[in-house]
C-alpha cells in the first residue's frame, strides 16, 4: 500500500486482515463497486462467523454481553437490529429483547439526576404465617374396608371395581368405600371422587382422598381406566413375587397422585422398574401442575419454580424454591418477625438459640426453627410436598423405606386399612447430595401435616432521596426550611445565655466558655446511618444531641492511620509533590498537602500524573490524538468509553457515537480547560463520598457530628452554609467573604465574639416579630 | 448458501441504515474487529477455566491418594 494515501488517524496495521486495512486507509473511494460487494459480503459473513464462534464458545449470554459492550451507531441497536441481522443466522429473536435493553441502559447516564440517599421508607407488614390445621386422621378421612357380607358384595352400587376381572380384580372389588370428609382443610388441590355409584366428582374445596385417581375432570375416564389396568397388573405381579394372595395385598396409595405411588410401590424399586410406570407417574404429576400452582402462589418465598417429578414413594410432586441465600434467609426472617435491620434478624437469631424468646408463636418458632437448623447460611428450599396422611408414611420425608412393611399380607391383612388419607405439608429440608436431613414432617408424630402458609405483603425498603445540593446559596435556599431552623435554634440558644449573662458555651453543656475558645456548633448524627422518613419535617433538636460537644478534627498529616483519605481540607489543585509517601498507594485520592500516596512504593505522584488520575476518575481514560487531525489535534481527549457530563462526542470518521458525553472542544463550557472540567467532576466526587469519609473516619467514635432534624439530615458542610446565609445577611461583601473563609477553614475561634453584635440584634429582631405574633417565649420556639 | 442469504440480508440492511457502502464497510470492519477482540478475551477466560478446573481436578485426585 503506498504511504501516501494511508490516513492519517489510522496507522496501517500489518497483523490485520489485508482488506481492514484497506477499509481502515480510506481506499474505499478508490476502490471500484465490484470490489466493494466483495468486501461488503466478506466482512459481513465474517460478523456471522465470528458472532456464531462466541455464541459457540459462550452461548447466547455471551453474545448479548458483546453486543451490551459494543460500540455501533444508535440507530442500529434502537432497532435491535445488529442482533437480529448480524446475528441472522442464530436465534435471532432472543437478542431483540437484550438490545432494547442496551439502548435503555445506554442512556441511562445521560441527564441522571443527582440525588442522595438520606434514608428508607421501610413499609411492610409482617406476613402471616399459619399453621394450617390438618384434618383428624381417625374420623376425617374416607377409608376403603373389605366388604364382608356376601349381600353387600352383590350390590352393584358398590362394586366400581366390577369391571375387574380376576384375583386382582376382586381385591379391590371387594373393599368398602367409607366417606367420611368433615375436614375444613383448605386445600388448593381440591379432590375429585368417585362415589359409590362410580360417579365422579370434584370439589375443590376438599381434601383429597381415595379413591383419587382423576387428577382432572376432564381426564376422568380415562385416567380411571387407566389407573385400575396399573392396578390389577400391579396387585398381581406382586402378589405373585411375594407369594401371598392377591386377595391379602392391600393397595397402599401413597400420595396425592396416588396411583403412580402405588404402582412405584407395587411394582418398586425391589420388584422391576419399568419404564411405562414412570412414564404414567410422569404424566399424572403433569396433570396436577395446574392445580398445584394455586399454591404455588401462596408460597411467598424467594422464586418458586416447579420440578414435577416422577413419583417415589412418599416423595410425590415436589416443588422446591429457589436456594435462599444468607441474606434471603435474613430478609425472609425480618419480613415475618417484623424486622428492617440485619442487626435486629442478628439479635433475633441470638435470642432464640438461647433460649430467651418468649411468647412466640408456636408457628413462628416452628418457622424460625425449620429456617436456623436446617438452612441458615446454606441452603434453603421449600418444598411444597404432597405426602399420605397416614401413621406409617413416616418414611415418607426420607424417601423409600422398607416397602414391603407397607403391604401387609396374612393376617395383618384382614385389617384391611389402606393409606388412602392425604394432605399437604410445606416441608422445609436441606436437600443436598450427602446430607438428606428428615425434614418437619418426620419429625411429627402421624408423619405429617404442618402444612404453613405464609401470605403477606413483600417487604418493601423505598429508598428516599434528595436532590444533591447544586452549588452554593442556591441549595441552601432550598434546605432553608430546615437548616434554617436548626440555625435558629443555636441562634436562640445563644441569645438565652446572652441575656442571662452567663458566658457558657452555646448548646448548653452548661461549662463555662472563655472567650476565644471555639464556638460549639450542634453535634450532628453519624453520617452513616440513615434515618426512617417521618411524614413532616420538625425542627426540634433532640436534646441529648447536643449535650456532647463534637471535636474539632485536628488536621493530620495525609497519609497517616488516621487519615486514609487524604487531610481533611483537600485542595484538589495545589499539585504539590511533596508529603508523606505512603506505603500502600490511594492512587491520588489524597490532595493538598501532599499527594500522601504513591503508586508504587517509593515513589511519588507528580502533579500532573495525579492530575491526569483525578481527571481519569472522571473521563476515563484519555488518549493524546495525533498530529495533524482536525480540530483538537495535539490535544488530550477521552477515550471512547469515557464518561462525563452530557453530550455527544462522534469519534472518527466512521461516525461512531459513544456514549462519551462531553469533549471539551464540543463543550457548551467551552474555553474552560480539561483541567478545570476535571476539577469540577472531582469536586463532585469529593462532595459525595471523600467528604463524608473524612466525616466519619476519625469523628466517628466521637460522634454526633451531624445532626438530624425532622426527617432531613444536615451535615456539618450545610450547617456552615446556613450559618454562613444568617450571618452573611448581615455582612457586606468583604466581611461576607471573610466570615465564609474562616468558616470553611474551621477557624472557628474568636467567631462568636467577633459576631456576636450581629447575632444579637438577629435574635432580638426575631424575639420582637415573634412576641408580635403572641409568641409567649422565644425559646419555645427551640423546644 | 444460508450464510450467503444471512450476509447479503445484513449488507442490505446495513447499507440502508447507513447510507453508503463505504460507511456499511467502516461500520462492519470495526464491529468485527470488536467481535474479534472479544472472542479473544473470551477464548482467555475459558482457557483459565480450563486450568483452575484441571487444577482443582489434580488436587482432588492428590488428596484421594
Amino acid at each position: 500500500m503506498p504511504r501516501n494515501i494511508e490516513h492519517s488517524m489510522y496507522k496501517f496495521n500489518p497483523g490485520v486482515d489485508d482488506r481492514e486495512n484497506t477499509a481502515l486507509s480510506g481506499l474505499e473511494g478508490k476502490i471500484n463497486k465490484t470490489e466493494r460487494g466483495e468486501e461488503l459480503a466478506h466482512q459481513a459473513g465474517e460478523s456471522i462467523r465470528l458472532a456464531r464462534e462466541v455464541e459457540s464458545l459462550g452461548g447466547a449470554g455471551e453474545v448479548s454481553k458483546f453486543l451490551r459492550k459494543a460500540v455501533v451507531p444508535k440507530r442500529l441497536i434502537a432497532g435491535a437490529l445488529v442482533g437480529l441481522l448480524t446475528l441472522g443466522a442464530m436465534d435471532a429473536g432472543k437478542y431483540s429483547a437484550q438490545a432494547s435493553e442496551r439502548e435503555k441502559s445506554k442512556n441511562s447516564h445521560v441527564h441522571k439526576p443527582e440525588k442522595r440517599l438520606t434514608g428508607f421508607d421501610v413499609g411492610f407488614k409482617a406476613p402471616k404465617i399459619e399453621l394450617v390445621d390438618a384434618p383428624d386422621l381417625d374420623s376425617d378421612m374416607t377409608s376403603i374396608s373389605p366388604i364382608d357380607s356376601e349381600e353387600e358384595k352383590t350390590d352393584e352400587s358398590l362394586n366400581f371395581w366390577s369391571d375387574r376381572s380376576g384375583q386382582a380384580g376382586d381385591a379391590v372389588k371387594n373393599m368398602r368405600i367409607e366417606k367420611n370428609v368433615k375436614s375444613s382443610f383448605e386445600n388448593p388441590f381440591g379432590s375429585t371422587t368417585v362415589s359409590e355409584a362410580g360417579e365422579i366428582s370434584h370439589h375443590p374445596d376438599r381434601l383429597p382422598y381415595a379413591p383419587d385417581f382423576v387428577p382432572e375432570v376432564n381426564d376422568a375416564d380415562e385416567a380411571v381406566t387407566e389407573t385400575v389396568q396399573h392396578l390389577n397388573q400391579a396387585v398381581e405381579d406382586f402378589a405373585e413375587k411375594n407369594d401371598v394372595s392377591p386377595n391379602d395385598v392391600v393397595l397402599s396409595v401413597k400420595s396425592i397422585s396416588g396411583i403412580a405411588s402405588f404402582e412405584d410401590r407395587a411394582i418398586g424399586p425391589q420388584t422391576g422398574f419399568s419404564r411405562e410406570n414412570i412414564e404414567l407417574s410422569k404424566r399424572r404429576a403433569e396433570l396436577y401442575e395446574e392445580k398445584l400452582s394455586a399454591v404455588i402462589d401462596n408460597i411467598n418465598v424467594g422464586q418458586v419454580r416447579v420440578e414435577a417429578k416422577a413419583v417415589g414413594a412418599g416423595e410425590s410432586i415436589m416443588f422446591r424454591g429457589e436456594d435462599l441465600s444468607e441474606k434471603q434467609a435474613y430478609e425472609l426472617i425480618g419480613k415475618t418477625f417484623g424486622l428492617d435491620r440485619y442487626s435486629q434478624v442478628d439479635k433475633l437469631i441470638r435470642d432464640y438459640n438461647d433460649g430467651k424468646l418468649k411468647k412466640l408463636s408456636k408457628e413462628k418458632e416452628m418457622f424460625l426453627e425449620e429456617l436456623l437448623n436446617n438452612n441458615r447460611g446454606v441452603r434453603l428450599s421449600y418444598e411444597l410436598q404432597v405426602v399420605p396422611n397416614h401413621q406409617s408414611r413416616q418414611d415418607a420425608d426420607i424417601g423409600q423405606q422398607d416397602n414391603a412393611s407397607h403391604f401387609s399380607g396374612g393376617d395383618e391383612g384382614k385389617e384391611y386399612r389402606p393409606d388412602v388419607n392425604f394432605g399437604m405439608s410445606i416441608d422445609t429440608r436441606n436437600h443436598t447430595e450427602k446430607n438428606v436431613r428428615p425434614g418437619l414432617l418426620s419429625r411429627l408424630s402421624g408423619g405429617i401435616k404442618k402444612v404453613f402458609k405464609i401470605t403477606g405483603p413483600e417487604l418493601s425498603f423505598k429508598p428516599v432521596y434528595k436532590e444533591a445540593p447544586v452549588a452554593g446559596n442556591q441549595a441552601l435556599e432550598k434546605n432553608k426550611s430546615v437548616a434554617g431552623a436548626v440555625a435558629q435554634e443555636y441562634f436562640i440558644r445563644y441569645k438565652k445565655e446572652d441575656e442571662e449573662g452567663e458566658n457558657i458555651d452555646s448548646v448548653g453543656s452548661g461549662k463555662k466558655r472563655n472567650s476565644g475558645d471555639p464556638i460549639i456548633l450542634p453535634p450532628l448524627l453519624d453520617d452513616e446511618s440513615p434515618t426512617l422518613v417521618e411524614s413532616a419535617p420538625s425542627v426540634d433538636v433532640p436534646k441529648d444531641l447536643v449535650e456532647k460537644p463534637p471535636k474539632i478534627q485536628e488536621e493530620i498529616p495525609s497519609g497517616s492511620k488516621n487519615e486514609p483519605f487524604g487531610p481533611v481540607v483537600s485542595g484538589i489543585s495545589t499539585g504539590r509533590n511533596t508529603g508523606r509517601r505512603g506505603r500502600t498507594g490511594g492512587g491520588g485520592g489524597g490532595g493538598g498537602g501532599g499527594s500522601g500516596s504513591s503508586i508504587e512504593e517509593g515513589r511519588g505522584v507528580w502533579g500532573s500524573q495525579r492530575q491526569s488520575m483525578r481527571r481519569e476518575k472522571v473521563y476515563g481514560k484519555f488518549e493524546k490524538m495525533p498530529r495533524g487531525f482536525g480540530e483538537g489535534a495535539g490535544v488530550e481527549r477521552p477515550k471512547k468509553y469515557a464518561r462525563g457530563p452530557e453530550g455527544k462526542l462522534k469519534i472518527g470518521p466512521d461516525g461512531f457515537e459513544v456514549p462519551l458525553d462531553q469533549h471539551p472542544q464540543e463543550s457548551p463550557k467551552r474555553g474552560l480547560t480539561d483541567q478545570k472540567l476535571a476539577w469540577r467532576g472531582n469536586q463532585k466526587i469529593h462532595d459525595q463520598y471523600v467528604g463524608r469519609k473524612r466525616m466519619t473516619a476519625q469523628d466517628r467514635d466521637d460522634k454526633p457530628l451531624r445532626v438530624g432534624v425532622g426527617h432531613q439530615l444536615l451535615n456539618e458542610r450545610e450547617l456552615a452554609g446556613e450559618m454562613r446565609t444568617e450571618i452573611g445577611k448581615h455582612l457586606n461583601e468583604k466581611e461576607n467573604r471573610k466570615f465564609i473563609e474562616r468558616l470553611e477553614e474551621r477557624d472557628l475561634r474568636g467567631l462568636e465574639a467577633d459576631y456576636r453584635d450581629i447575632i444579637t440584634q438577629k435574635s432580638n429582631s426575631k424575639k420582637m416579630i415573634d412576641e408580635s405574633n403572641g409568641e409567649e417565649d422565644v425559646n419555645d420556639m427551640a423546644a | 448458501m444460508n450464510d450467503e442469504k444471512t450476509s447479503k440480508k445484513l449488507v442490505d440492511f446495513l447499507v440502508k441504515e447507513l447510507g453508503s457502502q463505504k460507511a456499511t464497510i467502516d461500520f462492519l470492519v470495526n464491529f468485527n474487529r470488536q467481535l474479534r477482540d472479544h472472542l479473544k478475551n473470551l477464548k482467555a477466560r475459558s482457557e483459565k477455566e480450563d486450568t483452575k478446573k484441571a487444577i482443582i481436578k489434580i488436587r482432588s485426585l492428590i488428596k484421594n491418594k
